[in-house]
């Protein structure tokens, strides 16, 4: 009887708990020439006016069409990171980028707004675009979008309810937040951005904003919202390490980053479970999306971030660190590459992706790209 | 892991008052039992983390199975009656069988060291199974009543720590 225990306990925890968590073996030059390529994706799949390949299907080589704002600014926030990493042709494609942004600004709520021509303005695109103009000023140095990006953050701080949520949308008609709706999102996106311009423009308030969002973020939002489960909040993770850059995390803010800890930790051990095998399908779920395991290392390397900068989050460091590189591990083993893109019909659309079913879009590129970015530092403090 | 956690936790595994029904009445061979199981455990911790990096384990994700195995053990052992004694071999091999295997180095004891190892040391986990299996030479040397209730009320604790250490798997980075 207890050699059968031994064995059924063992066979079993094997089989459908202690999975192995297949995160690869990669060093910085496998991330770097990962990220490489993803830029490099995004560089050939750029329209003449700015707009990148939204929507791809490789095995039918179909363009599936569709566009979404607040990707196209996360695209070209990735890639003003990807030219802060020193990749060629990053900053003219993310230029590109914010070019066509420019052109659909519209006066919105004491500020601007990047317009998608509904009824009624989703804010994520606003959002995202101000965190990267604000990646492109920390970059280069240069104000040439200054005005925008001031604009950009008092749209987004007219959007802040009084306990700090962030309206998801705003009524052009009125010129008011649309209130009572909100993303899981946009909100971690508008604390990133005004963190991120108190950063920049020190003194001119924005910290106070930030802090409203942060301190409802941390305390009541997924109540608050009736998030079930909790956000899964890498954007929120973002503004976390940008406001460690300023100034020291509150008790409830270090609480709340442990609290995404122990969100993201877990979906990263799952991810890393799931092969393309029969068995894991079964036990474990198909292989996430490009996007999904990017913004995964997203939120791990902005805790990593956070801790190298705040004291009290010293303890999530270590592990922090090692989910970053497994992501950016399983990141560089799911990308096509240009031997593998060669049996496609375009290998152009193909080299540098991340499919799901032989569909990409372009946040699969955007998240991975910036978590492979992130990881990277991690990587060169290991060395 | 915190010392006092780390006996808890491997004296709530091993249930000494419950081992005790299983065991060979003579204290002698039951010590050599222990001593050889803590030997062996010694080893397991000491193996632990090299062990789990070669299977691509997590120790969070170990923390979660020993969660789930201590959770079924302790309610198990809270609601069903101690096993009697089963193949006893003669003399001092009786420290052997039953004693080492099948008794005391058990599936949950196992992993239940090897957990506290990689979490909090060889040093706590070597100390808390130390004291554990102290506990259950002592328990049959001198525990001759109420060893039903003691055992329940160690399998109650063993149910709170595997949920204890589930939930600590579960939402870890």
């Amino acid at each position: 009887m207890g050699v059968i225990v031994w064995v059924a306990v063992t066979v079993g925890l094997r089989l459908f708990i202690l999975q192995p968590e297949r995160c690869g073996n990669v060093g910085p030059d496998e991330v770097r020439g990962a990220a490489t390529a993803a830029v490099n994706w995004l560089i050939r799949n750029q329209e003449a006016d700015g707009q990148w390949l939204y929507r791809y299907d490789v095995e039918a080589d179909r363009d599936l069409g569709g566009y979404n704002l607040a990707r196209h600014s996360g695209v070209a926030f990735s890639l003003y990171g990807a030219a802060a990493a020193d990749i060629p042709g990053a900053l003219k494609s993310a230029d590109r980028g914010s070019e066509w942004l420019m052109e659909r600004l519209i006066p919105a709520g004491g500020g601007v707004a990047v317009d998608d021509h509904g009824a009624t303005v989703a804010i994520g695109g606003s959002a995202l675009w101000a965190i990267a103009l604000g990646e492109r000023r920390l970059l280069t140095g240069d104000d040439l979008y200054d005005v925008e990006l001031r604009g950009l953050g008092r749209f987004l701080v007219s959007q802040i309810e009084p306990n700090g949520a962030v309206a998801k949308r705003w009524d052009p008609a009125s010129d008011q937040p649309v209130f009572g709706e909100y993303s899981p999102f946009f909100t971690g996106e508008a604390y990133f951005a005004l963190a991120r311009l108190e950063r920049l423009f020190p003194g001119e308030g924005w910290g106070d904003a930030a802090d409203s969002i942060g301190n409802y973020l941390a305390t009541e939002r997924d109540e608050t919202e009736d998030w079930f489960p909790a956000v899964s909040d890498h954007w929120g993770a973002y503004g976390l390490a940008e406001t460690a850059q300023w100034r020291d995390l509150t008790p409830a803010e270090l609480a709340h980053a442990n609290t995404l800890g122990g969100i993201f930790g877990p979906q990263v051990r799952y991810a890393s479970q799931r092969t393309k095998s029969w068995f894991t399908h079964l036990t474990r779920g198909r292989q996430t999306l490009g996007a999904g395991l990017g913004t995964l290392g997203e939120g791990t390397t902005s805790l990593w971030l956070a801790a190298q900068l705040e004291p009290g989050l010293a303890d999530l460091e270590e592990d922090a660190a090692e989910r970053s590189r497994c992501i950016a591990g399983l990141l560089v083993e799911r990308q096509v590459g240009v031997g593998e893109a060669v049996g496609f019909d375009d290998p152009g659309r193909a080299a540098g992706a991340w499919f799901q079913f032989g569909v990409t879009q372009m946040d699969d590129q955007q998240h991975p790209l910036s978590a492979l970015l992130q990881t990277l530092p991690i990587f060169e403090e290991r060395a | 892991m915190s010392g006092w956690l780390a006996i808890l936790l491997l004296t709530a595994a091993v249930n000494p008052p419950r081992r005790r029904r299983e065991l060979p009445i003579d204290a002698a061979v039951v010590a050599a039992g222990a001593g050889l199981t803590l030997a062996v455990l010694l080893g397991v911790g000491a193996v632990g983390d090299r062990l789990l990096d070669t299977l691509d384990i997590s120790a969070p994700t170990f923390r979660v199975a020993v969660g789930m195995v201590l959770l079924v053990r302790g309610v198990i052992d809270m609601v069903s009656r101690p096993p009697g004694p089963g193949a006893e071999w003669s003399g001092m091999k009786g420290a052997i069988v039953p004693g080492f295997f099948p008794v005391l180095f058990r599936p949950e004891i196992a992993l239940t060291a090897m957990s506290v190892a990689v979490d909090g040391g060889v040093g706590i986990m070597s100390v808390g199974a130390a004291v554990a299996l102290f506990l259950v030479v002592a328990s049959v040397l001198w525990l001759h009543r109420f060893d039903r209730a003691l055992s329940i009320v160690l399998s109650a604790t063993l149910i709170v720590l595997a949920v204890d250490r589930l939930v600590d798997g579960v939402f870890a980075l």
